[in-house]
């Protein structure tokens, strides 16, 4: 198994018996470090893809129009009220 | 003393996870950086990483993870660090077609603001949950 997803597992067990204990604070730092991982994992893995991806083949307009519209789309996501 | 043992309990679980992070480091950014071979694929890599970074910050807002000053910080640095990164594909259009030594200082010296500018966004978004990762 992945390690880090080993890591998380652990985060999110330890979180669940924090919670339990009553130590809702440190239940509460746990998950949000668990997801924290979790996110850097995805964006370890999407620059995976773009190494495959310069290997592969070369970069075209399309390729940079679409980065381009996901950071419009998610900078929208991350300002929104 | 039960509370004493579940709570070195959570801190071994915690420096486990640390310590498997620490050694599995992050394999796919370092991978993306070196395959850049060319000013403009170094260009792209930074991009990509700063729109993962930027949907980073977004899921864990919504996840209620990144809130408070750490939010505002995080909208501010995307507000300064946004036009800076999207300029580079413009100025990888004007130096594929121009190749002249003024487009190539231009497109480098955006590269390095971007750079400074993702650095920015990424400490903001890995202290979100107290420094941790």
């Amino acid at each position: 198994m992945n390690p880090t997803l080993l890591a998380v597992i652990g985060l999110r067990a330890a979180a669940l018996a924090a919670s339990l204990a009553g130590r809702s604070s440190v239940a509460s730092a746990l998950y949000s470090t668990a997801d924290l991982v979790e996110s850097g994992v995805a964006v370890d893995d999407h620059l995976a893809e773009v190494a495959a991806k310069l290997k592969d083949r070369d970069l075209t307009d399309a390729d940079w129009s679409d980065v381009a519209n996901r950071i419009h789309a998610d900078s929208a996501r991350l300002h929104s009220a | 003393m039960k509370s004493h043992t579940a709570i070195m309990g959570l801190l071994a679980v915690v420096a486990l996870a640390v310590g498997v992070l620490g050694a599995t480091g992050c394999a796919g950014t370092k991978a993306a950086y070196n395959a850049a071979d060319t000013l403009e694929e170094r260009a792209y890599v930074v991009t990509e990483h700063y729109a993962a970074v930027v949907h980073q910050a977004a899921d864990l807002k919504e996840k209620g993870v990144l809130k408070g000053a750490a939010l505002t910080r995080a909208q501010e640095a995307e507000s300064v660090a946004q036009p800076v990164v999207l300029s580079l594909g413009d100025l990888v259009k004007k130096y594929n077609a121009a190749k002249s030594a003024e487009s190539e200082v231009a497109l480098q010296s955006a590269l390095d603001d971007a750079v400074r500018a993702l650095a920015d966004l990424v400490r903001i978004v890995k202290g979100a949950a107290g420094g941790a990762a």
